[in-house]
Parts: C-alpha cells; structure tokens; sequence
C-alpha cells in the first residue's frame, strides 16, 4: 500500500491553480442576470461567476455603470470604455467586482428594454440588482413580475436599509453604510489620540456585503432545486450587514450599557497586540517617493513571558516588572506607556530590523505590507492568490486570485471584465433570437 | 467640517458637473460649466473644497470630468467636459508614458482602438499581438 504524501504536498497537488482549467465548474448551468453597480451588486455577481456561473452583466448603453468613472487611472488605451467611445476608459475601481462576466448594454427606461429583460428572466436562474428600493418594481422588473413568467427565478436585490421602515427611501454607499451600521463606532483614533473615527479603505461593506448575498444566493438555489421548486425574492440590507459585524459590541451595550469605544491600532482586550511605527523607511535609495515612508509592523506579545522577552529586546526591563501582569498592562493609561517605548526603541529601525529581532526572540510578529510587497511574495504567487491572468481583451493582467481552493471545481479568473456591450451579438441573438438587423437598429435607437 | 463640493450644480441651468476628485484633489482656479459655460471658482486643498464655488471670470483651468444636464442625460464634446489622458503621466519625468507591455514584459492593450476593434468578445488588438 502506498504511503499518503505529508499534508503539504497533497494539498499543492490537490489545489494547484495552474490546473483548475483543466476542471468541471461547480456552478456550470447556471444564468445570472446582473443589473449592478458600484461594489455591492456586482461583487455579488462575481462571486457566482468565478464558480462558473454564467453571469450577465448589464448596464446603462455607451458610458455603462458609474464604477467604470468612479476611481482615477481610468486609460482609455488599456481599458476602453466601448465601441461607442473607444478614446474613454475605464477606471481601475472596476477591477475586482466583475471577473469572468458577459457584458450587454441595455437602458432600462426604455418600453423594449423591459420586453427584452422579460424575456431573459424567463430564461433565467438568478438575478441580481442593487438600485433603490422599488426602482425595478416601479420599471415592470421586479421579483413580482419577474415571477410570473419565470416562478423558478432567484432574485436577489441588495439595497441599503431594506424594502420597507421609515429609513429606506436614500441612496446607500459603502461609507454610509458603515458610518450608520455602527463600524465607524469602532474603528479608528482613541479619544485621547485624536478621536476621529477611520473609514476602511477598501469598500468592505460592499465587498462583504456582496459575499453574504451569494451565500443568500446558493442557499436559494438548494432549497429550488433540492425541496421546493420555486425560486425566492431575497432581500440583503448593506447597513444591516455592518451591524452584523459588530462583534460583541450589541450584546456588551445591552448587557452593561457600555458603549464600545474606538482604539485605533491596539486592541482593547490584550497587550501587546497592535501596530507600531518602525522610524526608518524599507527603501532609502528608492526614487520613488511613496517608498521613502516609514514603515509599521504588527507586534503581539500578551502572554506574560512573551511580554517579558519584548521588554528584554527593547531594554525597558521596567517596564517587564511594572506591567507584568496583562490585567495591569491592558489598562488604557499603560497601554499608551507601553506602546510609546515600543515606538521610541523603533524609531531607528526599518519595519524588517524589527521583525528580524523579533523573531530571533520569538516574539509573533508581522510587518505591514503594501501591495508591491504582497504581489512579490512567493507564498501568495505559488497558491495562486495572485496571479497573471492572460486577459483576452487586455492582455497580460496582474490580478488577485480567489481565496479559496476546491479540490474538485476549483473557482477560477478567466478574464478580469470587458468594454460595455462586448457581448451584444452573444447574448442579444443567442438568448433572445435577434437579428444582426434588429441589434443595429436597437443600437443606432440607444436602446443597447 | 468637510465640504467636499464633489457636484458642482450650476446655478444658472441646474446642470450636475462633477469634479472628479483625482485631478481636483489639490487644485485652485476656474472651472466651468459644461452647459452654460459659466465660470466658477472653486479651491480645494487635499480633496476638501475650502473655497467656492462662486461665479468667477477669465478662462477655465479645468474642465468637469463627466457632466449630466437636469435630465440626467450625459453631456460630452471637446471643450465642454475634460478629454480622459489617453496614457498616464510617468511619475518621475512627468511625461505620457504610453504602456504597451506589462511589468514582466508580456504584451497589453495599449494602442488607439477603433469602434471596431471592440467588437467581441475578444479584443482585435490583443489577438493580432499573440500573432506576432
């Protein structure tokens, strides 16, 4: 009998990225409609199609969905926005949410747009949409309609503060969401080093609030398939999803009144274990200005004997004696204390001095990396967390993996998105039967 | 308090010009709308507007990335909203720097496309360079 390789190897070999094209897709079969925009609806959509779905991506005819303008570095040389008008770009804010999607035109106001979406529902599994409550409705689109030509339709609208209640009638963002969700609550500045809360960079209600929805999504679909038979109207509040990730912070409210407070970079319940600032820059020869900032690194060190070794590496053996116990040290005043004399031992060192005399102490630490550093690493490029994809309508594209790996039909990025309307001649005349005619004449009408 | 002046709504024809924050984020001058052409001033430091926008006079330093009338309907044409860079300035010698290879040197898009270039699924352009 054959020996079973150690874990490591038979997970290389099970999950190698490299031949995940070379395997059946778990959500082949299945149709999306995606009538999103922004983060929220579309990383939703997404989702589904790097497991295979075939997910389409409509949206407003020549200048498409406001994410395409939204961010900076929009070249129209290496992503143009469409055949309408080839001399504008698309913005990078648009990588990221629409991978591996067919991409129509199609405005929605319009008598034949709500013909022609009618009868894509009908052929349908899902649709997506993340405008404002009852906008699909009041166009003849909503599930209620939807429904009737198709009762085994999923439909799944992501909203900001749901269908109904007084607060729902606003357009939601991503830092609305946040800020009323209650996460600004929480994050940020200490009240005595500034106060200010702190927007999460990355759109994280939208990229996670896109992740519950298919989840919601696939939930549906098993309860059509596998007991009912019948599709499901789904409804996913963006604000309501932040609350959702507050933690224990309700409970802690409810049960003493306490308000949870924001604590910047260290962490309210053990010390040490935040960030500090390390003084020197990892890259003082480099011309590039970005790189001559200082740099930071996460140190965690709340056990008592690893507490005392980073007092040993930091010469502060008082501060070893004073703080010994983590009840004494994980009061807000010693914290500041603490932090500070972490700060002033690195002031002279790059974040990689530090780790590097951490870890002869063996003391867990992690510098902070940006994306030049992450995209370097060969642990995220051997794994396929990032990976060069082969865009066929861009060429060869830098571009972040899925994070997960499945062992049989493995979720995969064929293509990172395409110009609006790419796939009108696909779509249109093989899902609807038009004519080459009849999607001129739609197109020269603005209608796609 | 932050004042971020992101839509600048004329007064005159009500039309919705939007100074996109990239080339806006440092910027003191005349901007105008694209409508009407009426010009105003606007300052803002680090992304906030600090001053304006008031109806000003003299030439526009900087068009509106992207403007809709009342309707809602886009407004394009040369002199009337800001043309999109065609290639991004290189950081160090501050000139256009057109891109036609990646980091590792591999081919991508990156020349001027046609109408028909984009149409498909697959872009004319990068099956005509896996040819060569």
């Amino acid at each position: 009998m054959a020996t079973a390789p150690d874990f490591e190897t038979y997970c290389q070999e099970l999950f190698d990225h490299k031949t995940a094209f070379g395997k059946p897709e778990v959500l082949k079969g299945y149709r999306v409609l995606s009538c999103t925009q922004y983060i929220l609806g579309p990383s939703c959509a997404s989702y589904l199609a790097e497991l295979g779905a075939e997910v389409i991506k409509i949206e407003a005819p020549r200048r498409g969905e406001p994410m395409r303008h939204t961010t900076p570095f929009n070249e129209p040389l290496l992503y143009p926005l469409s055949r309408w008008a080839p001399e504008a770009g698309t913005g990078l804010g648009f990588f990221g949410a629409n991978p591996n999607e067919e991409f129509v035109s199609l405005d929605f106001h319009r008598p034949e747009a709500k013909q022609a979406m009618l009868e894509l529902a009908a052929k349908t599994d899902v649709m997506v949409q993340n405008y404002r409550p009852g906008t699909f409705d009041r166009w003849g689109m909503g599930y209620q309609h939807f429904s009737k030509v198709n009762p085994r339709l999923v439909y799944q609208w992501l909203g900001g503060f749901g269908g109904w209640g007084p607060g729902r009638v606003r357009a939601s963002y991503d830092i609305l969401g946040q800020a009323q969700g209650g996460c600004f609550g929480i994050t940020g500045e200490a009240a005595d080093r500034g106060g200010t809360p702190s927007k999460h960079t990355i759109w994280l209600a939208d990229y996670w609030g896109g992740m519950m929805a298919a989840v919601q999504v696939l939930a549906a679909l098993y309860w059509r398939d596998t007991v009912s038979g019948q599709g499901t109207f789904i409804e996913y509040s963006q604000v309501h999803g932040v609350t959702r990730m507050l933690e224990y912070s309700l409970p802690l409210y409810g049960r003493y009144g306490v308000r949870r407070e924001r604590w910047g970079n260290w962490d309210t319940e053990l010390c040490v274990h935040g960030i500090i600032q390390c003084g020197k820059s990892s890259y003082p020869d480099s011309k590039n200005p970005q790189e001559a900032e200082v740099g930071y690194i996460l140190v965690s060190a709340h056990h008592d004997e690893d507490f005392k070794k980073l007092c040993d590496v930091i010469g502060k053996k008082d501060l070893a004696t004073t703080y010994a116990k983590h009840d004494d040290r994980v009061k807000a005043e010693n914290q500041g204390t603490i932090y500070d004399a972490l700060e002033a031992w690195a002031k002279d060192k790059t974040k990689e001095d530090v780790a590097t005399l951490l870890d002869k102490a063996g003391i867990l630490n992690q510098p902070v990396w940006n994306a030049k550093e992450v995209s370097e690493q060969p642990h995220w490029k051997l794994r396929g967390a990032v990976q060069w994809i082969d865009d066929p309508m861009f060429g060869d594209l830098h571009h972040q993996g899925p994070a997960f790996k499945m062992s049989e039909t493995p979720p995969r990025i064929k293509w990172a998105f395409k110009p609006v309307g790419a796939d009108n001649e696909k779509v249109y005349g093989r899902l609807l039967g038009w004519s080459k005619s009849k999607i001129a004449q739609m197109e020269e009408a603005e209608v796609i | 308090m932050i004042n971020q002046g992101l839509v600048l709504t004329c007064t005159k024809c009500s039309t919705k010009n939007f100074l996109d924050p990239y080339p806006f984020w440092n910027f003191s001058g005349n901007t105008k709308c694209a409508t009407c052409d009426t010009l105003y001033a606007v300052k803002f430091v680090k992304g906030q507007q600090v001053s304006g926008p008031t109806v000003s006079s003299g030439k526009a330093d900087l068009l509106p990335g992207y403007a809709e009338d009342k309707n809602g309907a886009g407004i394009a044409g040369e002199g009337k909203i800001r043309p999109a860079p065609q290639a991004r300035p290189d950081p160090f010698s501050g000139k256009q720097k057109q891109i036609t290879q990646s980091v590792r040197g591999k081919p991508v898009s990156g020349r001027p496309v046609k109408k028909e270039d984009l149409v498909g699924s697959r872009a004319r352009v990068i099956a005509d360079l896996h040819k060569t």
